[in-house]
């Protein structure tokens, strides 16, 4: 335990120096894993060889492409028109400007699995109206940081995906178990807006008023968004292809969609597509191959162990161990970036899951769907909560004149959201589980 | 859990399959056993999650990342011939059990003289078996013919089954077992070849499929070995040795054959009431899969011939081995 | 060392393109083939692999020639007020130290394979092969790196510190 601590701080510690995190993460890794093995060459292989896996496990080959997929809905201006729509019918209340990234961020979640890919784009798209109409930078900033993590919770969802590979459950039935809870969120953030203006109509001006027939038009301009949706969904649900070929489809379609719109006609537009979605992939991957160096030398040094004979010294149940569950991983999240968490703890705790699924009066398998629909709000949360909060850091590099300690005041109201519907989820699970329960199967 | 790693007598030991499988029930009493028959001399620890994928299990060891792990033998074909009969298709009449002992013994007589690992920086402490793997579909009808294997989507897993499939003109999807969830959680596929009633349950779903059809021999034995690092393995005194391997090889073979038929059993039985009917296979079907599936014996009794084994005797011995229990 | 990493970033960038788009359009093609008509790519999961990892060590290459990578910087600007320069020195020696670590664990790991004669278990392909060109891939990073510390990649600026734009 004593070392892990160790390790867990000095990853703070090195990457609050400026470190990035990446190499702060491996330096750690690697130095924890020679000090339990007590042999450098050990760590040598143990690190080159997480890493090169890492970066070639099929499972992840939907990181990419449903980054791509929202990167040609960009270039097809299809995230402008959400935008658009969303400013139309909410603009002119209080705060609706930024009411209205909310929904647009809703509508980007479903043909993009990435809540860092969402958090970059929807920054591109909604801070320069927020900046025209006079907007504070902590509401607009938290807003765009917190709508990112819809991304992840609306199917389709690159953790689900990895939730799903990682517990041997059914990803076509977390992304449906999605669906409802994704709604759920993004209510909640437009009531933590509709709260926080309310307290102070300051931090949102509201914009001008729109007619009818403008609603109309540019409700319906959003099309391409609910056929690719349906797309990515429906070849899941009926079986044409798996849910990480799904990525692969989507992106088709967004090209098509990108085409018929007058772009990526020109080979260095599609060099600057391509390219931009690699980037940000790579720098997830640096992460998550120095996070599963780190949890090596945390699984050596016993710490997965002693975490679970921890938890399970307290037979919790079928509903306290998930809470308690939950409380490691929003303190985890706190360092951790999504997928450290669901590679790194998820698996870890598993049999005890497993082990008390059936006292839960659910049937087991859609306990840990529920479940699975539970540790991606609490990923959420992870994504941008301080210190590190991926998603924060998104929207600060995006927008670098905001200051970084206004965006983590500004997330706080979407925090207190997301802690709400957890709460209902864990009451009603019913929330998470009912809608796949009642789809009929094929 | 402090510095564990040079002290002689602590063994890391890496289970890749994850703490869920049947497999530690019989690994982790087997580390018992260590203990105690070495008077605590030599105490193997348990990984609490894997450490390295699949394929790579023995590279762990020679890297010295853990010192004890279990590798599958469609993974070790480059590095040595002799375990390779473990999985050649159709080989076993009997059990997981009466396979299990079995391959240990045969492999101990015709190859453990060989030191083929001897490259690999592992000493071989048991090889060992699982219940043999059949077909099963989530269509009407049962897979008993080829046109029935023709007439579905398949998936097969990599290895001995894929080959079969592919020297027979059939088109299918294949990868690792941990792969097949994703095609049949939503049906992209029908029918399955190369898994066990348990492979069913933990990777495709208990309601997947509704007809399974078992051949008289398995169209493949799911084999491995069990193996310490060689340094550790070699600087241990002789008596420490004896200690060790006296509760190591057949002892190992027996206990994971049987925990492997157990789980079998209770997978038949959830299998049955979750509506899945069992078939025995069509001679004509089972001649059919054999005559494809001869390439890979005739193949790997050549390879055995190279190193000065006769792998017919060794096959021989196997079945003499499944039948004698 | 401009001129030259500029050459690399273009024709990475190219590769980078050519990989994605081929991973893409390969799943998409062994989708249809296996709905329509029965006959999927046998091993086209590992093909996926193989593009993944030229995708993820292209893309490192330009994140190194951006010094992109995800950075916390909440305490940057207490930083720049109090110790900018020995700041700015860490975050630049990092950011190479990092890569050539990485640069080194990948091309050590590729002998490793090598030696191991890893491959994959469909087709066959042996892993060094990708491991070759991953380490390649590394060894421009690191110099894509170097570069950065004279004159940095512009475009994708996302996570970076901002402290010398
Ligand atoms: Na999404
Ligand atoms: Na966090």
């Amino acid at each position: 335990m004593f070392e892990s601590l160790v390790g867990f701080a000095a990853i703070l510690g090195l990457s609050f120096l400026g470190i990035p995190l990446a190499f702060a993460t491996l330096a750690v890794g690697f130095v924890g894993f020679w000090y339990i093995r007590g042999d450098i060459n050990g760590a040598i292989i143990l690190s080159g060889q997480e890493i090169f896996d890492f970066a070639t496990l099929f499972g992840l080959s939907v990181i990419p492409l449903f980054i791509l997929m929202g990167t040609l809905i960009q270039r097809a201006n299809i995230s402008d028109e959400l935008y658009e729509a969303g400013y139309a019918w909410v603009g002119k209340y209080r705060g609706g400007l930024a009411m209205a990234t909310v929904l647009s961020c809703a509508g980007f979640s479903a043909v993009s699995g990435s809540s860092l890919a969402t958090a970059a784009t929807m920054s591109r798209v909604a801070m320069p109206p927020m900046r025209k109409y006079k907007y504070m930078d902590s509401l607009a900033s938290g807003t765009l940081a917190a709508g990112g993590t819809l991304g992840i919770m609306i199917p389709p969802s690159v953790p689900m995906i990895i939730y799903g590979i990682v517990t041997e459950t059914n990803i076509g039935t977390l992304f449906i178990a999605g669906v409802v809870p994704g709604i759920l969120l993004t209510l909640s953030y437009l009531a933590a807006i509709y709260v926080r203006v309310s307290f102070n109509p300051e931090l949102g001006p509201p914009g001008e008023a729109v007619d009818w027939a403008e609603k109309r038009r540019t409700l319906g301009k959003t099309w391409p968004i609910i056929v690719l949706f349906g797309l990515v969904l429906g070849g899941i649900y009926l079986g044409v292809f798996t849910p990480t070929e799904a990525g692969a489809v989507g992106c088709v379609g967004a090209f098509i969609f990108a085409l018929s719109r007058g772009r990526m006609w020109s080979i260095k537009e599609n060099i600057e597509v391509f390219s931009d979605a690699v980037i940000v992939s790579a720098r997830i991957f640096i992460i998550g191959g120095a996070a599963l160096i780190f949890g090596q030398f945390l699984n050596f040094a016993g710490l997965s162990s002693e975490l679970v004979d921890f938890t399970d010294s307290f037979e919790l149940g079928p509903w306290g161990l998930p809470l308690m569950i939950c409380a490691i991983c929003v303190i985890l999240g706190m360092i951790f970036e999504s997928i450290g968490i669901l590679l790194l703890i998820i698996p870890v705790f598993l049999p005890s899951l497993e082990g008390v699924a059936e006292l839960s009066g659910l049937d087991p398998d859609m306990y840990l769907i529920w479940f699975g629909i539970v540790v991606i709000i609490v990923v959420e949360l992870g994504l941008i909560t301080p210190p590190i909060g991926i998603n924060v850091f998104t929207v600060k590099s995006v927008i670098p004149d905001v200051d970084l300690s206004k965006i983590f005041v500004g997330v706080i109201p979407f925090v207190i959201a997301d802690l709400v519907i957890l709460g209902l989820i864990f009451l009603i699970p019913a929330l998470a589980i009912g809608l796949p329960s009642i789809m009929p199967s094929f | 859990s402090a510095n564990t790693g040079h002290a002689a007598e602590n063994w890391v030991c890496n289970v890749f399959t994850g703490p869920k499988h049947f497999v530690n029930k019989g690994l982790k009493a087997w580390g018992k056993d260590v203990a105690k028959a070495t008077n605590g001399a030599v105490k193997p620890r348990f990984l609490p999650a894997n450490a390295a994928p699949p394929p790579k299990q023995i590279d762990g060891i020679a890297a010295g990342t853990y010192d004890c792990a279990f590798i599958f033998h469609a993974f070790t074909a480059k590095r040595a011939v002799g375990p390779g009969f473990g999985i050649l298709p159709f080989i076993n009449k009997g059990t997981g059990t009466q396979g299990s002992v079995a391959f240990w013994e045969t492999w101990n007589k015709h190859f453990a003289g060989k030191n083929e690992f001897a490259d690999d920086n592992v000493h071989v402490l048991a090889q060992f078996q699982f219940p043999g793997v059949h077909f099963f579909t989530a269509q009407d009808k049962p897979i008993n013919s080829v046109e029935d294997l023709k007439s579905q989507k398949l998936w097969a897993l990599a290895g001995t089954s894929s080959r079969t499939m592919k020297a027979m003109g059939i088109n299918h999807v294949s990868g690792p077992a941990a792969r097949m969830a994703e095609f049949t959680q939503t049906k992209v596929v029908q029918g399955l070849i190369g898994t066990t009633r348990a492979g069913i349950i933990n990777f495709a779903g208990i309601t997947f499929p509704k007809h399974g059809t078992f051949t008289s021999r398995s169209i493949m034995m799911p084999s491995f070995q069990w193996m310490v690092n060689k340094q550790k393995w070699d600087a241990l005194p002789g008596n420490v040795k004896q200690q060790i391997t006296s509760v190591s090889g057949a002892k190992i073979a027996k206990r994971i054959g049987k925990d492997g038929d157990d789980f079998e059993v209770i997978a038949e039985k959830r299998l049955a009431k979750a509506g899945m009917k069992a078939h025995k296979a069509d001679p004509a079907f089972e001649a059919a899969l054999q005559k494809a599936a001869s390439k890979q014996v005739e193949a790997w009794i050549a390879r055995a011939a190279k190193i000065g084994v006769d792998g017919k005797a060794v096959l021989a011995d196997y079945d003499k081995a499944v039948a004698g229990m | 060392m401009v001129g030259l990493t500029d050459i690399i970033h273009k024709y990475v960038k190219w590769l980078a393109t050519i990989a994605l788009a081929t991973m893409m359009i390969l799943t998409f093609v062994d989708v249809n083939l296996r709905y329509w008509i029965g006959e999927p790519i046998l091993g086209s999961n590992e093909m996926t692999e193989f593009l993944l990892g030229t995708v993820v060590f292209c893309g490192l290459v330009i994140v190194s020639g951006e010094r992109s990578h995800i950075v916390v910087t909440l305490l940057e600007p207490f930083f720049l007020r109090t110790i900018p320069g020995f700041y700015k020195f860490l975050s630049l020696s990092t950011n190479l130290l990092g890569i050539i670590a990485v640069a080194y664990l990948i091309t050590n790991y590729t002998f490793f394979m090598y030696e191991q004669g890893n491959d994959t278990e469909i087709r066959h392909w042996n892993w060094w092969w990708l491991g070759s060109l991953a380490s390649v891939l590394c060894f421009f990073a690191v110099l894509m790196c170097i570069r950065s510390l004279k004159k940095k990649l512009l475009g994708h600026g996302e996570g970076a510190s901002k402290f010398d734009e």
